[in-house]
């Protein structure tokens, strides 16, 4: 595992172990983000040797051994004030709804210029401005919702508001539990998908040191585009912390334990990076890239995991059925159903030998080897497909006949990642690298390199992958990164400029 | 017989004969001359090598682009090549030296070949090699390869993808200035780039030349003739035919389906033609031939009111149907279908018309709404229609009430012919304006989510918005632009390997930087000023629109406070009375309203 001395309080699930420590289903696109920019700029520390970090990754060899803490800042106050009138009645503690009224009311203290009508309506155009950039469109409990990461004041932990715990709190100034006795460590929504893909990260640095610099350096610029979120939301929260007046010593700092990834990741690491650093290189909307990343994001866990499950007789490649309007292919449609069968096969072979591997102790843990693997694959394929689909990667969205295929999404995110910016390379080369990357085989040439190993089934007649190429450079076309040149030679092309140095 | 109507028909690949569209072949026909044109980098090589000034010149492009043609060009001009004379793989000449198609030459040769061509000036020579790209990229990345592996460097990965960009970008700009790759100075031509909407129009007028058709005067049925009476009604009617296929191709290039010459002289060929021979015409009775083989019906694909699915194997018809020229509503239709109005037609065509419609009329039953005859009945006069409106997109006349250039309009968007006229001539400032509008109205819409409230409205608001589904009712404001500060400019092409005489790109002036308009992003602000799209719906102009987005932050958004430092937010609010613009001022630990 990674760090290599993670040694968990108590046994930890199988899946945990074999794909990161850990993820789940509830966790949403943006929310992966989210967390994983919420580990990234918080202070961080290893507290066996008392060592902090503040940058987002520290290339330093004790937290490769040792388990590392983060610190974020809840900021409970401005998460109220955005989303308390317009989230699901039933998260609606008395406390709250005090805690809100006197918000509002101190915030309307610091308005000056307006009569009271203007005060009030001057207040609810912020809430409304914040809560238009809400991240998650679900009914939920205001203190589960989340807003894009517009600035880093808005990237926020989970704190779960247990009803028992406050149901019966009457609202006090000064009392430090208004705004800590939430459930910080619950992870009904932020199920540390984000922490794993920050180890992964963190991991590849460590490795790769020279990439560190530019990819804290533009991924702060993405987080900081928009400098004006920054001073509402210290207005909103500054005025509440200074309303509350908590005192300094009463006051909680949240901590929180990174978990631990799997070592088989690695195989990656170069792949991630490289595909950052061209990716976060690309001049485009800061806005376009937080959802080009939250989509990328996903897109490259999902095959590090499906990678780590590969063995010497499954590559765990991805055959893409491109599906694409007005090309559709049964045969390739049949070889990707087959294809994606197989490829859940092997993860499923993964489970049972991880499980064999230790069988003893996951039972005694879980008890029993049907339990113990239903939960693993609940977590792991089962949570893979749902992941899958919501990038649209896998069709269809319900219905039998499963498969990998691309979103217009996703390939934007595939050619921004792939090909530096305002480079262009031909499509036969950007499918030889989306296999080199991603496992990807879209045409003939990359077929026939997964046929010779065995890694698919042998087929003589490939012109349903000379199809599948056609479909693929249709759907470039219509995404505006394909352009026919000259003769049979298509090319493909980043078009964003390169953002400064 | 004429001998030039089997000619014709070998230029388009329906039926077994295509031979007439193999560039090598044309070289030993007798038309080849009658119907060639001259490209300016053919031009340009020779003159060059006249003149002593030796440089290395790599030719690739599409099948039918013209390619072996320039070779023609450049060999006939300096006196090379022979009436009748084929072309070789290779050869050296004194001063010249070609490949014909790299592609005919064993791969181990290539490099070899590349290299001589590349140093082709060091001999005292211009080179030119005539390339598909896939031989041309492989070439060149082993003579990268082989440079590297002289200076002892490795040749890695992020090499490859470098040299591959740097001859992919000038293939796509196809600049007319030499390069530099792997030590070597040479032009990279691509002929698929070149702007050749105008030949069509030479090609037309070279087609009908009299002396091509002079078999044809002393042949018996020469009046009954579709192939004989479709010439005869081009002459007539040059103008407005070729003004109709000018727009069409220029329609395809700029929404980047660009035709080559072979597509586009298959597809005039066989709308004069339909493939039919002279033994045909003498030999059978032709069933209403004036309109069943008339221009306007083949150009389309059709033959009379029926489609002729072999056609469409001619990627000018294929994409003509696809586009359903024929199936758009026009201002006209009205008094076509309901007055029977046919007075938009020359005579000629007018009594073609009024056969076919007091021919629909005759037949013409009243029957049960339910029943099968009914709706063939309906299917009929659709498809009558639909011929209808081809011979007036081809052959109808402007009137003050119906002018032509508003046919165009209607059916390629509404500012089509205003966007043809700024790339091809200076346009007044008048014009000028009418796209600023148009840019500034469609800016707003996409920045507010409403038009301007009044045409006084000069300030144009840079929002944050998302582009899902989710409704924002306030928009964070984070610059403004003025209207005046969005410029429309014209920028004349010059590149000497252009061949058209005048043409202009469009670009938006924000203060230093540019951005480039297509017609495409023409048609999506006019969309947008109608409410019909939103950013999504056109993925291929998503990414364009945010360039422009970003730019416009990049040039005209407010100076972002540092950390810590009192700002000024704007926000835009929509209320049901309309939008409010809302300023707070952030002073210490204040808020301001400001007015």
């Amino acid at each position: 595992m990674y760090p290599s001395d993670y040694k968990p309080a108590k046994q930890i699930p199988l899946q945990s172990y074999l794909f990161g420590h850990r993820i789940q289903d509830s966790q949403t696109k943006y929310e992966y983000l989210i967390e994983f920019l919420q580990v990234a700029i918080s202070p961080k520390a290893v507290e066996y040797n008392n060592k902090h970090y503040d940058c987002m990754f520290p290339v330093n060899e004790e937290h490769c051994d040792n388990r590392m803490q983060y610190y974020p800042v809840s900021r409970i106050g401005l998460k109220r004030f955005v989303f308390f009138p317009k989230s699901k009645l039933d998260g609606k503690a008395a406390v709250d709804k005090k805690a809100y009224e006197e918000c509002l009311k101190a915030l309307e203290a610091r308005i000056v210029n307006g009569n009271t009508s203007q005060i009030k309506n001057a207040l609810l155009i912020i809430q409304n401005l914040l809560n238009g950039f809400s991240a998650v469109n679900q009914n939920r409990s205001w203190f589960d919702q989340n807003m894009l990461p517009v600035c880093p004041e808005v990237i926020l932990p989970e704190g779960m508001g247990i009803k028992s715990w406050r149901q019966g709190m009457t609202f006090q100034q000064c009392d430090p539990d208004i705004d800590s006795k939430f459930d910080f460590k619950k992870y009904t929504y932020m199920c540390r998908g984000g922490e794993v893909y920050y180890l992964h990260l963190l991991n590849a640095i460590n490795q790769f040191p020279e990439y560190k610099e530019l990819i804290e350096k533009r991924i702060r610029e993405m987080i900081t585009s928009f400098p004006q979120f920054s001073c509402l939301c210290n207005f909103v929260q500054d005025t509440w912390d200074e309303f509350m007046a908590v005192s300094p010593e009463d006051k909680k700092t949240l901590s929180k334990d990174l978990g631990a990834i799997p070592t088989s990741f690695e195989v990656r690491n170069k792949y991630t990076l490289e595909e950052l650093e061209n990716f976060l290189n690309s001049k485009c909307h800061p806005f376009e890239k937080m959802e080009t990343f939250a989509n990328g994001l996903i897109l490259q866990m999902l095959r590090m995991m499906y990678l780590s499950a590969s063995t010497e007789k499954s590559s765990n490649c991805w055959l893409i059925d491109v599906n694409c309007k007005g090309y559709e292919n049964t045969e390739i449609k049949k070889a990707a159903i087959s294809a994606f069968k197989r490829n859940e096969e092997t993860i499923s072979t993964y489970l049972y030998d991880g499980l064999d591997a230790d069988k003893p102790e996951w039972v005694a843990n879980n008890g029993d080897e049907v339990k113990t693997i239903k939960a693993a694959a609940d977590d792991s394929y089962r949570l893979f497909r749902k992941l899958g689909k919501s990038l649209g990667i896998i069709i269809p969205n319900t219905g039998t006949g499963m498969r990998f295929s691309l979103s217009e999404d996703i390939v934007k995110f595939l050619v921004l990642s792939i090909i530096p910016p305002k480079h262009m390379i031909t499509l036969d080369e950007f499918m030889d690298l989306l296999h080199e990357h991603f496992g990807m085989v879209i045409g003939a040439a990359q077929y026939r390199k997964e046929m010779a190993n065995n890694m698919l089934p042998p087929i003589s007649d490939l012109s349903f992958m000379e199809e599948n190429k056609n479909a693929f450079s249709e759907k470039l076309k219509e995404c505006g990164f394909l352009r026919d040149l000259s003769d049979a030679t298509s090319i493909v092309e980043n078009p964003y400029d390169k953002e400064e140095e | 017989m004429n001998d030039f109507i089997s000619y014709l028909n070998s230029t388009n690949n329906i039926g077994g004969n295509s031979t007439g569209s193999l560039a090598e072949a044309q070289v030993k026909s007798p038309f080849y001359d009658s119907v060639k044109v001259e490209r300016r980098v053919g031009t340009t090589i020779s003159e060059e090598v006249k003149t002593g000034n030796y440089r290395s010149y790599i030719l690739t492009g599409h099948a039918g682009d013209g390619k072996t043609s320039i070779l023609v060009q450049v060999l006939k001009s300096l006196g090379l090549l022979g009436a009748g004379e084929g072309l070789e793989i290779e050869k050296e000449y004194e001063h010249f030296f070609y490949v014909k198609d790299m592609s005919e030459i064993p791969e181990q040769n290539q490099v070899e070949l590349l290299r001589r061509t590349l140093s082709a000036p060091q001999r005292g020579k211009t080179g030119l090699l005539i390339s598909n790209t896939g031989p041309l990229l492989k070439s060149f990345t082993t003579l990268a390869k082989d440079k590297k592996t002289e200076e002892g460097l490795p040749f890695e990965a992020e090499d490859r993808i470098e040299l591959q960009s740097t001859i992919l970008t000038q293939l796509d700009r196809n600049e007319d200035k030499e390069i530099t790759v792997a030590g070597y100075n040479f032009v990279l031509v691509n002929i698929a780039r070149v702007d050749n909407v105008s030949f069509a129009t030479k090609i037309l007028s070279r087609i009908i030349e009299l002396e091509l058709w002079g078999a044809c005067e002393s042949c018996a049925v020469a009046d009954k003739c579709p192939m004989c009476c479709n010439r005869n009604l081009l002459v007539q009617h040059f103008e407005r035919v070729s003004a109709f296929i000018d727009n069409y191709y220029r329609y395809l290039f700029e929404n980047d389906k660009r035709m080559t010459i072979r597509q586009m002289v298959g597809q005039i060929s066989y709308g004069i033609t339909g493939n039919l021979t002279c033994e045909k015409v003498l030999d059978s009775m032709l069933k209403e031939p004036q309109f069943t083989f008339n221009f306007a019906n083949l150009f389309f694909g059709y033959r009379g009111l029926g489609i002729d699915k072999n056609s469409t194997q001619i990627k000018g018809i294929q994409h003509i149907q696809t586009l359903g020229l024929d199936g758009i509503a026009l201002d006209v239709d009205y008094r076509l279908f309901v007055n029977h109005d046919y007075s938009f037609f020359p005579a000629d065509i007018r009594t073609i018309i009024e056969e076919l419609s007091q021919k629909s009329r005759k037949h013409f039953q009243v029957v049960e709404e339910t029943t099968e005859a009914f709706s063939n009945q309906q299917a009929r006069t659709a498809r009558i229609r639909k011929a209808i409106r081809r011979f007036y997109l081809v052959f109808g006349v402007g009137t003050q009430d119906y002018p032509i250039e508003d046919i165009f309009n209607q059916i390629y968007g509404s500012n089509y012919v205003d966007y043809k006229k700024m790339i091809t001539s200076v346009q007044p400032s008048s014009m000028i304006r009418k796209f600023q509008n148009v840019v500034f109205n469609a800016l707003y819409i996409k920045n507010t989510g409403f038009l301007p409230a009044s045409s006084s409205e000069n300030l144009l608001p840079l929002t944050l918005r998302r582009e899902d589904e989710v409704y924002q009712s306030v928009l964070l404001v984070l610059g403004e632009v003025n209207k005046s500060d969005i410029k429309i400019i014209t920028e004349k092409i010059v590149n000497q390997l252009e061949d058209a005489d005048e043409k202009y790109e469009i670009y938006i002036q924000l203060k230093d930087e540019k951005f480039k308009i297509s017609l495409p992003m023409i048609k999506y602000f006019n969309d947008l000023i109608d409410g019909a799209v939103t950013s999504n719906n056109n993925p291929a102009l998503t990414h364009g629109i945010a360039s422009l987005d970003t730019l416009l932050l990049e040039q005209y958004g407010d100076v972002n406070p540092e950390p810590g430092e009192d700002c000024e937010i704007s926000v835009i609010v929509n209320t049901t009375h309309g939008q409010k613009i809302k300023r707070f001022d952030f002073n210490g630990n204040r808020m301001h309203l400001v007015d």
